[in-house]
């Protein structure tokens, strides 16, 4: 589905209250609108911007290079985290790159909770950047010339009302063979980084036991007080139920309500522990059953 | 009363409040309910006790909900299966003022203008169903037994996309419950993850 400029589609979803939304021909229309071209490099799309930025100002032949896409958003307006939770989509990337070029998985900060009573999301609100490492392997980077990346970027943004979006991007690169100096986006990465989940250090722990409504997560390291849990799957927890701490000597226990949707017993809970800035941890705790 | 009884007591009244966070699980007793419909009908689903009934989460400014109704799939499925014998339950439980929410004129009108066939539309503006449901998405789509036993909990299809172009080749789980269980088999996928826009529920 293509993109619906902003305004009109906000215009549009706010007259459905007055139940004069969705006439088939207008929808067509903002399907049609959708196919009009948008910058390359950067896209100013109704809720949203959204560009391509790289942590360094050229590629170096064979070396991996820095690369993301960065959500710039209006107040209010929130995209979705890898789990969106109970309603929305993640943002997808699909990448179109030169021969020999790679592009790894997006990588995810720690998301926000947002929303309120039985219906709780995952995502992003202000800005966002989400890094992927590409491979650059080419057989023929010329030294000198320059590559250009493409990538097709879809993705939901909501506040009160749900709109799709599309644009395509493009990052124009120099190829050189001596190391490039950061780019003006480097700052970006640098803020990105400190919410993106890091390994557990060594000498914490994390194991989960499960009784027919519960996961209990128990953590040991230091600080974990006031420790956020999101989990990767989509149904293993009931998102909206609120998460019971119960400090433990040297660390913390947490209580998540299971999702209803859940079946059968997951052999691990995985998911982001966030603490704060610097502080996002990886957790995969396996899960034993109860003994009472 | 003595000490056993009133234990007791507490123990029944706490079920009670408890019931409607998991009533909605598959496998279980659906719940009952009472709403009214955009003609001014009282519905229950007592009252629909022998037949499938569908209940189809429904916001028509969502683009998740858009995309089935664009491309007529929703109309088309809820023609092919109430032609079966279903009920069919579009339920709106949009908040007044927000995304979603109808007038019961507004409804008919709509209904009429996207040749939309259920059997009827529950206003629930209060929120009440959708809770009772536990409804998070729209759509989010929940099948119910001639028993009353609930079948089916989750996504209208494999596809959680606002994408049209992901209709075609999708698995609808809603037919494909309901014609396991009109064969007498067992429902092969019995919950799904919903997927689309939150209920605009009053907060």
């Amino acid at each position: 589905m293509g993109l619906l400029p902003g305004t009109r589609d906000g215009r549009r979803a706010r007259a459905g209250r007055a139940g004069a939304t969705l006439r088939p021909w207008l929808a067509a229309f903002g399907v049609v609108l959708a196919a009009v071209p948008v910058r390359a490099r950067q896209a100013e799309t109704g809720p949203l911007e959204v560009q391509l930025l790289c942590d360094t100002d050229s590629v170096r032949p064979g070396r991996p290079l820095r690369v993301g896409v960065y959500f710039e958003l209006q107040k209010g307006w929130h995209i979705y985290w890898r789990n969106p939770g109970d309603s929305g989509l993640p943002p997808q990337v699909r990448w179109t790159l030169p021969a020999g070029f790679q592009a790894g998985e997006l990588s995810w900060p720690a998301p926000e909770r947002l929303g309120s009573g039985s219906v709780i999301d995952y995502g992003y609100q202000g800005s966002v950047l989400l890094p992927v490492e590409l491979q650059t392997s080419g057989p023929a980077l010329a030294v000198g010339g320059t590559v250009t990346l493409s990538a097709q970027v879809s993705w939901i943004v909501c506040k009160d009302v749900c709109l799709p979006g599309k644009a395509e991007l493009k990052l124009v690169l120099p190829v050189r063979l001596e190391p490039g100096p950061v780019s003006a986006s480097h700052a970006r990465f640098q803020e990105a980084d400190a919410r993106l989940p890091r390994p557990m250090p060594p000498d914490w722990t994390a194991e989960a036991t499960v009784d027919p409504a519960h996961f209990v997560l128990t953590l040991h390291g230091a600080g974990l007080a006031r420790a956020a849990f999101f989990p990767l799957e989509a149904e293993q927890i009931d998102n909206a139920a609120p998460q019971t701490r119960t400090p433990l000597p040297g660390g913390l226990r947490l209580t998540l309500k299971k999702s209803d949707q859940m079946t059968g017993s997951p052999a691990r809970l995985d998911g982001v522990l966030a603490l704060g800035p610097g502080r996002v941890y990886a957790v995969s705790a396996p899960v034993r059953a109860r003994s009472e | 009363m003595n000490r056993m009884a009133f234990w007791a007591a507490g123990v029944v009244v706490a079920a009670a409040v408890m019931a409607p966070a998991r009533a909605a699980r598959v496998g279980d007793k659906a719940p009952d309910f009472s709403a009214t419909d955009s003609n001014g009908v009282k519905r229950t689903l007592s009252g629909n006790a022998g037949k499938f009934v569908v209940l189809e989460w429904h916001n028509n400014g969502c683009p998740f909900v858009r995309k089935h109704y664009l491309s007529g799939s929703m109309q088309q499925r809820q023609k092919e299966w109430t032609a079966r014998g279903v009920v069919w339950l579009t339920v709106i439980s949009s908040a007044p003022g927000h995304q979603g929410y109808v007038t019961a004129d507004e409804e008919n009108a709509y209904l009429k203008r996207m040749n939309a066939a259920p059997t009827a539309v529950l206003l629930d503006p209060s929120g009440d169903l959708g809770h009772l449901y536990d409804a998070k998405t729209s759509p989010h789509m929940f099948v119910i037994d001639p028993s009353g036993t609930l079948i089916y909990n989750g996504a209208i299809d494999d596809q959680p996309s606002p994408d049209p172009a992901s209709l075609p080749g999708a698995t609808n789980y809603v037919a494909q419950a309901l014609a396991e269980a009109m064969a007498g088999k067992a429902v092969s996928v019995p919950t799904s993850r919903p997927y689309g826009c939150s209920v605009k529920y009053a907060d």
